[in-house]
């Protein structure tokens, strides 16, 4: 896929050390699913983790581990017992490394409404807060910043704010000193995956009041 | 790109790495066809302590660091048929395994909910045929400023995330981001990797 918006350099380092917060690292695993560039990118994170490896002492594991996975081996069923393959081709629109979770298709979620226009639905995630957010078209999000890292990749449509217009497959990785302000700007509105790990910033009062009934 | 050359085939062999001599890469193509569990028991000593080590760095514990490196390597004994050499170095793909369990695992709630990401086909991982040696990597390392060397360090060694180091630093999270840019690109360079 040809994306216009890129998860941060920075970003992708960290991702590739392993070392993002699960949320984050979901969002940046569903781009990177489909961006050849991030995948390159990616790759050279994980050279220069094995190089660094390399100088490191390494940790010896516990006597019986050896013992332990000979045995595991020799288990019946060990061959077969590999994870599913990810359906591929079935049709849908949700990203199939969602599809376990949310099924194929975003139109048949309890979406859960947040405000005219707005709609979202939270995914489960241990560090950070990871959601679907469905815009009407036309619609204005409140303006807001961030006290954290957010991410932010557009599954369907497309939304244009201050930084730029974001189309399907695009991620906004925007650090917390930006403001913006995202309007869905197709007719088809839009969906995005958005990993926060921080809460927001409103400037409005009533967005701020009303921020703990939507875990923002 | 010449990173990791050594680990593949031995250039510059660390004692420990004497009896390692064998590419891994080979080892990986033939254990799909034969399923010799000797052959596979070269790879598990060889990758062990270092996935160890890896895991234990991004803040797993020892019991749990153990689990997850026999997971990944049973993983790998596994998906041996799925290994395309072409496509991604034996330890590239074999870290790949083991960074994604370890991602997944933090996934406390509902974690069998989500596709495991290691159950995700990474199609045309382009440049990790490319092998860098450490000697490289370590004076690139040490040709970093203090401060971007040490940022590095957080996200590798310490596996903490942007917003924690910037706590730890006392800095702002853009200023984490940008020197952690700066030294990605300079790193990249001098394995032979970015543009």
């Amino acid at each position: 896929m040809n994306c216009n918006h890129h998860p941060d350099d920075s970003t992708l380092f960290s991702y590739g050390a392993g070392s993002l917060p699960d949320s984050l690292a979901m969002v940046v695993a569903c781009h990177v699913a489909v961006c050849e560039q991030c995948q390159g990118k990616v790759a050279d994170t994980e050279q220069i983790g094995l190089g660094l490896v390399e100088q490191e002492p390494h940790q010896p594991m516990s006597s019986h581990s050896r013992d332990r996975i000979l045995d595991m081996l020799s288990e019946p069923g060990i061959e077969n017992s590999a994870m599913p393959a990810v359906q591929h081709e079935s049709e849908g629109d949700v990203p199939v490394l969602l599809r376990p979770l949310l099924g194929n298709r975003f139109s048949n979620l309890h979406w859960r409404t947040m405000a005219p226009g707005m709609k979202q639905f939270i995914l489960p995630a241990s560090r950070g807060k990871l959601r679907l957010l469905k815009i009407a078209p036309g619609t204005l999000l409140p303006s807001h910043g961030h006290n954290g890292s957010e991410l932010t990749l557009v599954l369907k449509g497309s939304y244009s704010d201050e930084l730029g217009r974001f189309c399907t497959g695009d991620v906004a990785d925007i650090d917390p000193d930006v403001t913006h302000q995202p309007v869905a700007d197709t007719h088809e509105g839009c969906i995005c995956l958005i990993a926060t790990d921080g809460p927001l910033r409103f400037k409005g009062l009533v967005p701020r009041l009303l921020q703990p009934f939507f875990q923002l | 790109m010449v990173c990791l050359r050594l680990v593949e085939t031995s250039m510059e062999l660390k004692p420990d790495q004497a009896v390692q001599k064998q590419d891994f890469r080979q080892i990986l193509v033939e254990l799909a066809k034969s399923r010799d569990k000797k052959l596979f028991m070269q790879l598990y000593d060889y990758f062990s302590p270092r996935l160890k080590s890896f895991l234990v760095r991004k803040g797993a514990n020892e019991e749990l660091a153990e689990e997850l490196v026999q997971e990944a390597l049973l993983s790998v004994w596994r998906k041996t048929s799925s290994y395309d050499p072409d496509k991604a170095t034996a330890s590239t793909w074999i870290f790949r395994i083991a960074r994604n369990l370890w991602i997944d695992r933090l996934r406390k709630e509902k974690p069998d909910m989500l596709s495991p990401l290691n159950s995700y086909p990474e199609a045309g991982y382009t440049p990790s045929l490319a092998v860098c040696d450490s000697g490289r990597l370590k004076e690139a390392m040490d040709a970093l400023p203090q401060q971007q060397a040490q940022l590095v360090y957080k996200v590798y060694y310490e596996g903490k995330s942007h917003r924690e180091i910037a706590e730890d630093m006392d800095m702002p999270i853009g200023s984490v981001k940008s020197g952690l840019r700066l030294a990605f690109d300079k790193l990249r360079v001098r394995i032979g990797g970015g543009s």
